[in-house]
């Protein structure tokens, strides 16, 4: 299993993939970088979440490493964490007012808001029709056995496992307060010699990355 | 091929606050919808749960936390089950959104599609254990919650547990948002005196926006007395076509339906009834249309579209649906459809104005959603 990383960070995204031994091969990608991987006029129609996912499997070429490990990444099954939605995309547009903030609701607002944005965004762009679906919960079994039930019968024994999550600091005038996650998303790439456990432990380290409870690892650095 | 046995359903939805007083009302022909003037100052067409949802945000914030509990309670459990698979496309928004406008913090929990249990406290079917799982996929979730179940819930050594699906999405957000891609049914054309939803009719013109949901009691042991319905069968793909619209010729649809005949064992012959998403928009009937010929054999069997009724209530709409569906193969009869729909689209798919008694055979139950993506279920009793 290969487990790919993104976090926000004030000079861009920080890319870079995780093992049993923490962080490594860690990158920032700029603006101008990011915008080759999502197009800035496609950016604005899509949440971060998106953009980080579309960034993660450009950078990493992730479609290539399918490909080489027997998947099919226009047949690979999906399972996206999310718990919180994609709000960035009406934050700023929200405010006490309804009335205001209905004359702020742009046309992207049914694709962008939902939990499912970053499942039809890959799934769209990659032309991937396998079953692909999005869960929001907190048991690490339910969703390590979807991913191993969908990928019995994919090519190569393959899923993709994915978590994004952004909540904004502020939605309209209102604060948000309490546990909540930074913009960060994570990859996954499930073969067919990944145990269930293993995908279990894979999901706490997406959550963990989220944290910011896996740290670089210094040699590596 | 795992199946999983529905024990019990229930519903809640613009036509009654229970699975009886709807299924009454659809047995006697009967739709809603009305202009709804929102906090926003708008005007939208809607099918609403709740009479004092006009002008204020206040009223319907706690709707889904009430809504979700109702279905719950309605089962009528006295023990905890295993596990509880909720489908939902906007969750908790009502509660949310309601929180920006009277200007509050917004404390993450609200935002947290996966934080039930606090709604669902003090229910007999929700015990310490009992595991919760979200699938905020859309207007398919619901659906794709129960064929999360059927995957899992063997597996995972499950052996009792719900499966509910609820929206109670009429907020100024979610109406704005639907409004500004042209989703839903508006003024424009519609026929004074005609039922706002009008799917499988000629002068469809989009969704009629509404709340309520649905849940089924679910079991991997088969029951001691009598012929229960079972889902036997489930299929899900993506279209990978586009976050909203849906291919008119219906491929994704028809290889959702092949996926779960398969994983039922269940050849097309052996359909004798159609319950469809039948959203009402011109691209959705159109392709449900296509998949249904391109998978059954020979004449269409008889289809019911409930959203004529009480029009699409999101992902809430599968449960409701599914429970209605539930009730057929309870009582072996087929609602008539809503007075006054004409179902005009296409010369195969015709009204009845009457109950008919449900043939022998499998169902299958569609639908589409958010996301591209398509799934089908298949029902046997």
């Amino acid at each position: 299993m290969q487990t790919f990383f993104c976090l926000h960070e004030s000079d861009g995204l920080r890319t870079g993939l995780l093992n049993e031994n923490g962080r490594h091969r860690e990158e920032t990608l700029t603006a101008r970088e990011i915008g080759k991987f999502v197009p800035r006029r496609e950016q604005r129609k899509i949440p971060q979440a998106a953009i980080m996912a579309g960034v993660l499997f450009e950078h990493f070429e992730l479609n290539n490493m399918i490909r080489d490990l027997g998947g099919n990444p226009e047949q690979i099954p999906l399972v996206v964490c999310n718990r919180f939605a994609n709000w960035d995309h009406v934050a700023d547009a929200m405010a006490p007012s309804p009335v205001i903030t209905a004359r702020g609701i742009d046309s992207y607002v049914a694709t962008a808001w939902f939990p499912a944005a970053v499942q039809g965004y890959l799934t769209i762009r990659y032309s991937n029709t396998a079953q692909a679906i999005t869960l929001s919960t907190k048991s690490n079994p339910i969703v390590a056995t979807m991913v191993d039930h969908l990928r019995s019968d994919a090519l190569g024994g393959m899923a993709v496992l994915a978590s994004f999550e952004y909540v904004p600091k502020r939605i309209g005038q209102s604060l948000v307060t309490g546990d909540v996650p930074q913009l960060y998303g994570a990859v996954s790439l499930i073969t067919a010699q990944d145990s269930v456990a293993a995908i279990e432990i894979a999901l706490s380290q997406h959550r963990a990355i989220a944290a910011g409870a896996i740290h670089r690892t210094p040699e590596l650095v | 091929m795992t199946q999983l046995y529905i024990t019990a359903a229930s519903a809640y939805g613009p036509l009654g606050k229970s699975l009886d007083e709807i299924w009454q009302a659809i047995m006697d022909r009967k739709t809603t919808g009305s202009m709804l003037h929102v906090a926003s100052g708008r005007q939208y067409l809607a099918a609403t749960t709740h009479s004092g949802h006009t002008t204020n945000t206040q009223s319907y914030a706690k709707s889904f936390a009430k809504g979700l509990r109702g279905l719950v309670l309605d089962l009528d459990f006295d023990t905890p089950v295993d596990v509880i698979f909720v489908g939902t496309a906007v969750g908790n928004l009502c509660e949310a959104e309601h929180e920006v406008y009277v200007g509050c913090e917004l404390k993450a929990e609200l935002l947290d599609f996966a934080n039930l249990r606090p709604m669902l406290e003090g229910c007999p079917a929700i015990g310490p254990d009992t595991e919760i799982v979200v699938v905020p996929t859309g207007c398919c979730a619901g659906l794709q919650a129960a064929g999360l179940a059927k995957a899992v819930m063997a597996r995972m050594g499950y052996r009792t547990g719900i499966v509910a699906s609820l929206d109670m999405g009429l907020t100024p957000l979610a109406f704005e948002a639907f409004a500004k891609i042209n989703a839903t049914a508006n003024r424009e054309g519609h026929v004074e005196g005609a039922p706002i939803s009008q799917p499988f009719c000629k002068d469809r013109s989009g969704f009629l926006f509404a709340d309520g949901g649905g849940a089924i009691a679910v079991s991997i042991d088969t029951p001691l007395s009598g012929a229960v319905p079972r889902l036997t069968g489930y299929g899900c793909v993506s279209s990978a076509y586009h976050m909203t619209d849906i291919e008119t010729d219906g491929i994704p649809i028809a290889q959702s339906i092949l996926l779960a005949l398969a994983d039922a064992d269940c050849t097309p012959d052996r359909i004798s009834h159609v319950n469809l998403h039948a959203s009402g928009t011109q691209q959705n009937d159109t392709a449900e249309h296509n998949a249904l010929h391109a998978t059954l054999d020979g004449a269409l069997p008889p289809i019911t579209a409930f959203k004529g009724n009480h029009g699409h209530a999101l992902a809430g709409a599968n449960m409701l649906e599914i429970a209605m569906t539930w009730k057929m193969m309870i009582t072996g009869m087929v609602p008539p459809t809503p007075k006054g729909l004409a179902v005009d689209a296409f010369d195969d798919v015709i009204a009845r104005t009457e109950p008919t008694k449900l043939a022998p055979g499998a169902i299958l139950k569609t639908a589409s959603g958010f996301a591209g993506i398509h799934a089908t279920l298949v029902l046997e009793k």
